[in-house]
């Protein structure tokens, strides 16, 4: 069964054809992928599809987050590639454990959200200390900031509704 | 010196026996299609992209388009729901072999759409047949069956999802077993209520 999924996902190569493409968009932020990079990208977004149980129709969740993270004020040519990496694994890990109905587009603005606003452009923060409190976000339905503007994060109720992370962010703020 | 007459390779017909799998009706035809040759590498290969172009379909209309990934088990569930109208499309062509003989000279896409049909049909035909049965089996509601039949075939009906949800099971008394019975979608139970139609006279 499993072999039958995998054959919706395209090929290594096609994914970095069409993830090449994602350049014409990115380029205006002066950020581009090259084929090396594209292709590493193609086998992570397959490792966490296969590692997360997720099965997509083509790749536009990786060309969505390529959009996304190169309009963010942390990233840059010299770390472009490995955070959209990075993210990639992160959001197949969060769309495992987030409702059916989820929208990718709301997800993938939570995640900039978070990333440039709470862990401020560290990856290691995101995924240390702020992912998890994003997948309760997402959980609870609070991540969709268009159709929720109250819910859209503030420190102040980061702070408040993270009690277990206190310590850490008394000193971040 | 007799010479052995040359005996030509047996051509695969569709006439030839298959093995198919009941509970896996539909990837079993395909899959003696493909051994004994009834089905062409392109016919495969047809067949077999045609059901996940589906499958894909159906991963966009249930996220409403929101998202173009799903969880694995979400997948599995779509791909048994195309599979189910798949088979019955196909086993309303009678035999196996016009089975295997739809699968070779249609487009699976179309099948599918025929089996989706058959589906919404009978579901048509099980809510107008259930407002008959229902008159006959509530006057006489004293009867625990009676009762147990009435209000499970009308959460049924009433939940019954075609589009996603067409396998869903319905336990239910019938007359004939004389035990509780475990129905598999609405062709099942379109069966059975044709059936307790035809017994009104049971208790």
């Amino acid at each position: 069964m499993q072999n039958i999924f995998s054959l919706i996902v395209p090929s290594p190569n096609t994914t970095q054809q069409l993830l090449l493409k994602t350049n014409e968009r990115t380029e205006k932020y002066g950020l581009v992928l090259t084929e090396a990079q594209a292709m590493e990208l193609a086998l992570t977004f397959q490792t966490s599809l296969s590692e997360n149980r997720i099965i997509e129709v083509g790749c536009k969740g990786v060309s969505k987050l390529l959009e996304a993270f190169a309009a963010s004020c942390y990233v840059d040519n010299s770390n472009f590639a490995d955070i959209v990496n990075e993210m990639t694994e992160a959001f197949y890990h969060i769309k495992r454990q987030a409702p059916l109905e989820i929208n990718d587009n709301a997800v993938i603005a939570a995640m900039v959200d978070f990333f440039d606003n709470i862990s401020h452009g560290s990856i290691e923060l995101f995924f240390g200390r702020d992912m998890e409190i994003l997948i309760r976000y997402i959980q609870e339905g609070k991540h969709n900031w268009e159709e929720n503007p109250h819910y859209r994060i503030r420190k102040e109720d980061y702070y408040d509704t993270a009690p277990d992370y206190t310590g850490t962010y008394a000193d971040d703020f | 010196m007799t010479q052995l007459p040359i005996i030509p390779a047996p051509t695969p017909t569709i006439s030839e026996p298959f093995f198919i799998d009941p509970k896996n009706f539909v990837l079993s035809l395909i899959a003696e299609g493909a051994r004994l040759g009834i089905l062409t590498q392109d016919e495969f290969d047809a067949v077999h992209t045609g059901i996940l172009n589906i499958l894909a379909e159906n991963i966009l209309c249930i996220s409403k388009g929101r998202s173009t990934s799903v969880k694995e088990e979400t997948a599995k569930t779509l791909f048994d729901n195309i599979l189910f109208h798949i088979e019955a499309a196909l086993k309303s062509s009678g035999t196996p072999q016009a089975a295997m003989n739809r699968l070779k000279t249609e487009n699976i896409h179309q099948i599918y759409e025929d089996g989706r049909g058959m589906a919404n049909k009978a579901l048509d035909e099980a809510c107008e047949l259930w407002s008959k049965l229902n008159k006959t089996l509530r006057s006489d509601m004293d009867i625990y069956y009676k009762r147990l039949i009435v209000e499970s075939l009308s959460a049924y009906l009433g939940n019954y999802d075609h589009k996603f949800e067409p396998k869903t099971e319905l336990e239910i008394f019938l007359p004939s077993c004389g035990i509780d019975c475990r129905l598999c979608g609405i062709h099942e139970v379109l069966a059975a209520m044709r059936e307790i139609a035809s017994r009104q006279s049971f208790a």
